[in-house]
Parts: C-alpha cells; structure tokens; sequence
C-alpha cells in the first residue's frame, strides 16, 4: 500500500465515522422526540372496554395516577377492544354457565390435575341434576381444555379474560355458585326428595291397592 | 469566600476555641455530606433520566409510574437493591469483593470536590484541580480489577482485565485533551480555568480555536470510554462476558457500582463543560461581575411602565390560578383521588403557573417598600443561583449526550477499541497540543 492511499483511509474512517455516527444519532433524536409514543398504558388507560379505566372507574382504588396526559398515540394504535382482538380460539379464563350444567362430572373426572370440584342434586323441572357446587381453583389450572373438551352442554368454556391477577392467593379460587343460590337449590333438592318420596309410597300404595 | 471549604471555617469560627482539629474534622465531615448527598442524587436521578431516554429512542415512554413523571423511581430501585439479599461466593476473597465497589465510589465521589457549581460554589478549588481529576478517575481501574479479581470468576477477571487494558490507554488522550485546555488557560484550577473563558461564546475554548474545538471531542470521547459507557462498554459486554466484572455481584454492592458509573456521567459532562463550555458563564453576556447585574435588575424592575405590565401579567395569571382551584375543588366535591384527580392531569401546569404569577404579583405589591431586601435577592439570585443554573443546565445537557450515544451506537470490538484510542485518538490529541501551542504563541 502506497503511504498517500493509507493517508486517504486513515482520513476516510474518521470521516466515515463521524458521518454514520452522526446519522444515527439523529435517527435516535428523531424518533425520541418527533415521533409518536407506541406505549399503550394498559393497566391505567385500559383498552379492554374501549375507553380509559379511570373514565370507568372514578374511585380511589382503581386510579392510578396517569401523571402524563393521554397524547392520542393510544387512541391512535386503539383497534378496538382488546378482547375482540384475542383469536377465535383464545383460552382465557374459564367461564361456566350454571343453565346448562347437569352435574355429570365429567370436567372434574377429565382435569389432570384436581382443578373442579362439582356437586350436583337431583330437583324438579330440570334435566339432570343441577350443580350446587363448582369451584374452579385458578391457582393450580394450566388451561388445558380438557374440561371443555368434554363438556357435553357446553357448560364449562373458555371467555376470553385474562386479567386474573390478584393479590391474595385465595381468591384464585373461584366458586361460580353463590352461598345463596347453592342453599336454595339444597332445599328445592329436599322438597323434589319428599315429592319423589310421597310419589313413591302412592305408587307403592296404588300398587297395593291394585294387589 | 473563594470556596465552601474556606467559606465552612469562617462560619464554625466559634469552634475555634475547641482547637484546629475538632474544627477541620466537622468541616470535612460537612463536605463530605454535601458531596455525597449531591453524588447520591445525581446518580440516582441519571439511573431514571437513562431510562427515560432508553424509552424515548425505543418510541416508549419510560418509567412513568412513581411519582411525578416517574421521578422518585430510582428511590423505589434503591430501596429494591438494599432489601435483597447480598450474596458473597464462598470462594470469592472477601475482603476485597466486599471493598471493591466502594473504591469505586470513592473515585466518583472525590471528583465533586474540584466540580464547581458557581463562581463560589465549589468545594475546595484546588489548584491543581484538573490533574486532581485525572488522578481520581485512575480510582476506577483499581475498583474495577478488585472486584474481577475477587470475584473468582472467569468472566468477572475478563472484564476486569479489559478495563484496565481500556481505562489506561484512554486515560492518554484524556489527558492530552485536558493538557490543551491547561495550555490556553494557564492554570489548572477549575474556577481558574473558567474565569479563562470569560466573555462571550467566543472565549469559550470549543469555539476559542479550531485545535480546541477537536480536543473538546478527543476529551469527549475518551471521558466515555474512561468511564466504561456504551460503546465503550467492553469490561461489561453481554454478549460476551454476561456481566463482566460485576457478575457475581448482588443487592446494594451491585447497586453502588452503577451509582458509580453514573455519577461519573455528571462527572464527565461537568469536567468537560468546565473545560470547554464556559462553565457557568452565560451565553451571549459578558459580564464580569453578576452581582452587579442584579443591583441594576433591582432598579429596573421599581420604573412604573414595567411595573403596569407585570401587574397585568400577574392579574391574568391570578385568573388562570383561580380556575385551576375551581377545577380542584371540583374534584374534592367529588371526593376523586388528589393525584389522579382531573385537576392534576388538565390544570397541573396551570397552577404552576398560576401561583408563580401570582406570587410575582405579591412581589410587585410589596416591591416598593420592601426595595432594599428585594434587591439583596436579586443580586444573590444573579450571584448564585444563575450560574448554578447554567453550569447545570449546561451538564445535563451534555450528559443527555451521553446516554443518547449509549442508546444509538453499538459495542466496539475490542480490537477496534484499541485502535480507536491508539491510531486515532492519541495522534489527535497530540496534533491538537502541539497546534494549540502554536496559536497561543503566534495568533492570540
């Protein structure tokens, strides 16, 4: 190599760096100052419901302090609820229609893992028997879709919240029947009991009388 | 009053009957607060402001979430870091591993004795303030191979081994580049070399001659790597030395290297605009004496014209206040969360200004009568907090410089590190010295 041309590439590469560092740097700027934030702030300005959170909720617990203001770049990347945006097949948490059910157990027999826990009584005017208990414990659930899978009513399936963080681990247990509810159906089962019972002794009685 | 450490034994002058020890000991004790304060809070706000940064190059918005704009989050991350459990490995030496990370710090934190804040603001003017830098910054290598060495990891000695091979040889051009500002100046006091520059951008050593002008960005560029930043990061490079020295390093000891590390960011930026940018003298205003600014402001605000229209300027910023107190009343009616309240997030700055205003506008009602105090204040304001001011404003902004650098340019090889600071650097510095002699012979 000839000295003039080391000269020209000694010369060359300081030219070359400062050029391409300054290039970059002022890529960096652009996009640190012109360019729009693509931060969704999501717990704050949720976009679940399609609007902020604390225009939902204006109570002290649920506000966060959303110290910078809301500069329409949400509003801008905002495709609509967030939920109608998850796949068809979205495993969230697990929903349960107590309608439905008929108590066969089949979720809780199918579950890997001891996840359901179902009880089921027998009263007037519905298939099968109706549940008066079920517990889903979402500590443990790995959201399988076995219990779906099986489901022949279609009463246990998957709703597309995922928002299941909680504070204490006991709430992750879930009961989908309320107290209320489970003691109203216990005693409708006593009265279907009695009337299965007094149907029973008529026949019986019937029975004996045509004897 | 030259500097806070003069300035200390005037003001404890009544211990003096205790003898010249207990004296010296409370003022040093005193220094070493402030400094250590100051150190703390610049290093814990640059870990927040580097954040930031990472989330505005990134088009994010940074931690938010803490406090106003997410400011008090580097408290939340220290009281993390000291919370955690401090793991030392059993086959690590431990004295040294448990040193090492505050010989770091003592580094950094030596180098705010010479920084100054203002034309009495520092706090001990050295006269060989410059070299005193230098010598401190050298602290870092020793922490650094401490720690790589006591760490009894292979990683850990790599890195330590690379910052020592980088710290050194930077430390070269670093030095040439101070030499240069050394030459023109004269002096190697801080305060001396700032009084150097006075009057006017021009005077200014970036922009006094084209050699400083280049020896501003030898002395930039090896401060970074003197100081292991981003692209000069080698002793900590992920991709290939995980953590580098640091990696066995947990809890608040982890915390205090990058304490460190930030700290030095200040220290860097403040050396160099000390050096370079004029310190805390103000663009475009040659004045000498701020002080007597100030005295002139005192008189220039009592004539009757100025007075009408900062009246009317305070009347309507006592309106904008009283709308953003309705607003907040209107949310306390509502019994809203204060913070998240419509008040903060719409009329925040309104109030802001709103009260700054009308609290002129009590100022011009009491200006008259209370003139003579009134005018005290302002030539304080002039004489202190202006260059303060500016000399910090000054710093931030350079230090945005480098975390902006860090944020844009990727890793040197550590080839091509080398050849940075030998092949490039170091020529540079040396024609820039050697050019500079020149023009401050022949040409100023």
């Amino acid at each position: 190599m000839k000295v003039s041309e080391g000269i020209k590439e000694y010369f060359g590469n300081i030219y070359e760096s400062v050029t391409t560092i300054s290039m970059g740097m002022w890529i960096t700027f652009k996009t640190a100052f012109f360019e729009r934030k693509v931060t969704l702030q999501y717990p704050s300005h949720d976009i679940l419901e399609g609007k902020t959170k604390e225009a939902s909720l204006p109570s002290k617990k649920n506000l966060k302090p959303p110290f910078e203001p809301l500069l329409g770049a949400s509003q801008q990347n905002y495709k609509g609820p967030l939920n109608a945006q998850l796949p068809e097949r979205y495993r969230g948490l697990l929903g349960y229609d107590e309608l439905k059910c008929i108590s066969c157990l089949l979720c809780a027999q199918n579950c890997p893992i001891d996840v359901i826990r179902v009880r089921g009584v027998k009263i007037e005017g519905r298939k099968g028997k109706a549940p008066t208990t079920f517990r889903i414990d979402y500590s443990k659930c790995m959201f399988c879709g076995l219990c779906v899978e099986v489901c022949p009513t279609d009463a246990v399936f998957f709703t597309r919240q995922f928002e299941g963080a909680t504070f204490e681990y006991r709430t992750l247990i879930r009961e989908f029947i309320s107290p209320a509810l489970h003691l109203e159906r216990l005693q409708l089962a006593e009265v279907a009991k009695k009337k299965a019972i007094e149907k029973k002794k008529k026949k019986h009685e019937s029975e004996e009388k045509e004897h | 009053m030259e500097n806070l450490v003069n300035d200390l034994f005037g003001q404890f002058a009544f211990l003096q009957k205790l003898g010249y020890v207990p004296t010296a000991a409370i003022v040093m004790l005193t220094c070493a607060l402030i400094v250590l304060n100051f150190f703390g809070l610049m290093s814990g706000l640059f870990t927040f402001f580097e954040r930031k940064v990472a989330g505005w190059t990134n088009a994010r918005r940074g931690p938010n979430r803490v406090g106003p704009y997410g400011l008090v989050q580097f408290m939340a991350d220290g009281v993390k870091l000291i919370l955690k459990e401090d793991i030392i490995p059993a086959a690590a030496d431990r004295s040294i591993f448990k040193f090492a990370p505050y010989l770091l710090l003592l580094g950094t934190a030596l180098s705010f004795v010479v920084i100054p804040f203002g034309p009495t603001w520092i706090i001990g003017d050295l006269n060989v303030g410059v070299l005193y830098l230098l010598a401190t910054g050298s602290f870092t290598v020793v922490g650094l191979i401490m720690a790589g060495w006591a760490s009894n990891n292979k990683y850990a000695l790599l890195g330590g081994m690379r910052s020592a091979a980088q710290i050194v040889s930077y430390e070269i051009p670093n030095a040439l580049a101070i030499l240069v500002v050394v030459l023109t100046a004269g002096t190697m006091s801080m305060q001396g070399i700032i009084r150097a520059q006075a009057g006017g951008i021009h005077h200014w050593f970036l922009f006094s001659s084209p050699f400083s002008f280049l020896a501003f960005f030898v002395y930039f560029v090896s401060a970074i790597a003197e100081i292991n930043r981003v692209p000069f990061d080698i002793p900590e490079a992920e991709s290939e030395l995980v953590a580098g020295y640091n990696i066995e390093y947990s809890a608040m000891r982890f915390g205090v290297f990058f304490a460190a590390e930030f700290g030095n960011i200040y220290v860097i930026s403040a050396v160099a605009v000390t050096c370079f940018l004029g310190g805390w003298q103000i663009p475009f205003l040659d004045v000498t004496d701020l002080g007597q600014l100030g005295r002139g402001f005192g008189g220039f605000l009592g004539r009757p014209l100025v007075l009408m229209v900062l009246l009317l300027a305070a009347l309507a910023a006592s309106f904008l206040a009283w709308k953003a107190l309705r607003a907040f009343f209107w949310d306390l009616r509502r019994k809203w969360a204060f913070f998240g309240s419509r008040f903060v997030r719409v009329h925040s700055e309104l109030l802001v200004l709103g009260l700054l205003f009308a609290g002129g506008a009590l100022i011009m009602a009491l200006h008259l009568p209370l003139r003579a105090y009134l005018s005290t204040i302002y030539w304080a304001f002039f004489q202190y907090l202006l260059p303060f001011l500016v000399f910090f404003g000054k710093a931030m902004l350079l230090s945005f410089v480098v975390l902006w650098w860090r944020w844009t340019l990727p890793r040197l090889r550590v080839d091509q590190l080398m050849g940075v600071c030998w092949k490039y650097l170091i020529p540079m510095g040396f024609a820039c010295l050697v050019g500079q002699g020149f023009w401050v012979c022949f040409l100023s």
